[in-house]
């Protein structure tokens, strides 16, 4: 019963991500305030911090709506997938109501597709966020919703499925020393280095700068290894650069 | 600009820096007040590989005496022992129902201390059976391992009897590490038993919202379930959750065992029997 629940949450999903996206590209129009940003990075995540990748992300900005899409891409050589070759491990879709609501809330909804090529495991995750946001100061919690398939090649006829959900949060803050300038520190336990600890808190550093019509961004984020805080193995960093212009 | 309209601006600014660092100082103070080891951020003093090299150099568990074809043990799980006594796994002794063995799942000691850990392993010498343990994360804080090594190797791998093998992990920073990865698969690789049987702290999927911690990676767990799928692993027994729970993963059965707190209303153990090549699990309550 688990098991069939899981399979059809995992097709809803897919379902709900391309609507999604071909919703919010029909909302994408030449307005005066789009924003087209890419991005790249490298990173070291969390688990025993080995596994090391490469990241490329695309985010188009107009007023009602954000539509940010990510591939990464992560050399294995990590000690749980043990391969020496360059994997393709997941896309990432984000799209945010930007001013559909009122003041300082927004709400989004993040979708991630990973594929474990070795394990032959499947996850995919669905996010809907609700934020507020008063610049100085933001606050961003919502649930994950997570399917786990065990497939051995065939996805759409798993052997395996769970269905699992984690309360995520994010707190933040942000200076802005000069009109060009933000700084920014932020503790969350969701981000790309998809620890599945609900303990396990990263931080993020993060830094913008503004030279209109260009933007140049950059985060660096640190998380701890292991099982909690209190027994951590060692940290796992990131490292991101975004270049982007206002079109 | 006006002098006004600089002032402003710069109140604004000195508004928005005070509080920005309000929330790091709030953010910092509250992980302090949690109990929060900061320093265990950035590395612990016990890590996994390290870990295992060490039980690698370790008197290694005897294998379980020869046995009968059909044998049962007990798994318990998450004893939490605080303040050096815990009478509930003494009264096991009473309450063995021909088990030949008892497996511990790790959180044996509340806090990692060395008062709790002897008293666990004098308990254990005492019930009449071998009883084999592993560690959780409980058993590292406050740099626990220091103590638990008493216990023994925190993975191994013994015979039971002619037909199965049992094997314990170390899951207590909720990662294996590449080493005991490796060795996992040798030894699963090389085990010509009928039946085995692997236990590890770590659950292996979130149940809640609001739990806390299992195998840190969702990878790592992927990985996990394929190599015991691979090498035929028939039952995975685990703990951490602190209840009961039970489904099939394949065709290997998942069970986890409820916590084991001493005088706890809900403190709960599984009965193990292995008959026929036919495994089955049975949550007892204490």
């Amino acid at each position: 019963m688990r098991h069939d629940l899981a399979q059809w949450a995992q097709k809803i999903a897919c379902f709900l991500i391309v609507g999604l996206i071909l919703a919010a590209s029909s909302h994408c129009e030449p307005i005066e305030a789009v924003k087209l940003r890419g991005g790249f990075g490298l990173e070291c995540r969390g688990v025993a911090g080995n596994a090391f990748g490469a990241y490329f992300s695309a985010a188009l900005d107009t007023q009602p709506v954000t539509l940010k899409l990510a591939i990464e891409a992560d050399a294995c050589s990590s000690q749980l997938s043990r391969a020496s070759a360059f994997d393709f491990r997941s896309g990432m879709a984000e799209i945010g109501t930007g001013s559909f609501l009122p003041g300082p809330f927004d709400a989004r909804l993040r979708a991630q597709f990973e594929r474990y090529a070795l394990s032959q495991a499947s996850v995919l995750s669905v996010i809907p966020l609700l934020s507020f946001d008063i610049d100085v100061f933001y606050i961003s919690a919502g649930l994950n919703f997570r399917t786990f398939s065990m497939d051995e090649g065939t996805p759409l006829d798993p052997y395996f499925s769970a269905f699992e959900r984690q309360f995520t949060f994010e707190i933040g803050g942000r200076i802005r020393p000069t009109g060009k300038l933000v700084l920014g520190l932020s503790i969350r336990n969701f981000d790309d280095f998809r620890a599945e600890s609900y303990a396990s808190i990263a931080y993020r550093l993060d830094c913008g700068l503004s030279l209109d019509p260009y933007e140049v961004g950059a985060e660096l984020g640190v998380q701890p290894a292991g099982a909690s805080s209190l027994s951590a193995t060692g940290s796992g960093f990131s490292f991101r650069v975004f270049l982007g212009r206002r079109l | 600009m006006n002098k006004e309209a600089s002032r402003a601006i710069r109140a604004s600014q000195v508004a928005r820096a005070g509080a920005f660092i309000f929330l790091v100082c709030t953010s910092l103070s509250a992980l302090v007040s949690c109990n929060v080891d900061l320093l265990g951020f950035f590395g612990s003093v016990s890590e996994p590989d390290g870990r295992f090299a060490e039980s690698r150099s370790m008197p290694q568990p005897a294998d379980v005496a020869p046995l009968a074809d059909d044998f049962s043990f007990i798994f318990v799980s998450d004893l939490h022992i605080e303040g050096g006594t815990h009478s509930y796994f003494q009264g096991l002794k009473d309450r063995l129902d021909e088990a030949s063995f008892i497996v511990v799942g790790g959180d044996i000691s509340q806090n990692g201390r060395k008062v709790d850990v002897d008293r666990f392993i004098a308990e254990a010498s005492a019930i009449g059976v071998p009883v084999y343990a592993t560690i959780g994360n409980h058993d590292l804080y406050s740099g626990g391992w220091d103590n638990a090594r008493a216990i023994g190797p925190s993975s191994f791998s013994v015979r039971v009897g002619n037909s199965a093998r049992l094997v314990c992990l170390d899951t207590g920073n909720g990662t294996l590490g590449r080493a005991q990865a490796d060795w996992l698969e040798e030894t699963l690789a090389g085990s010509a038993e009928g039946t085995v049987i692997v236990a590890t702290h770590m659950h292996f999927f979130i149940n809640d919202c609001f739990e806390t911690q299992q195998l840190t990676s969702p990878e790592e767990t992927a990985a996990l379930l394929s190599l015991y799928r691979r090498f035929g692993v028939d039952l995975a027994l685990c703990g951490h959750l602190h209840k009961s729970e039970g489904r099939m993963i394949g065709s290997m059965r998942y069970a986890i065992s409820p916590s084991f707190l001493d005088r706890a209303g809900d403190a709960g153990y599984l009965f193990v029997t292995c008959a026929g090549g036919v495994i089955n699990v049975e949550r007892r309550a204490y």
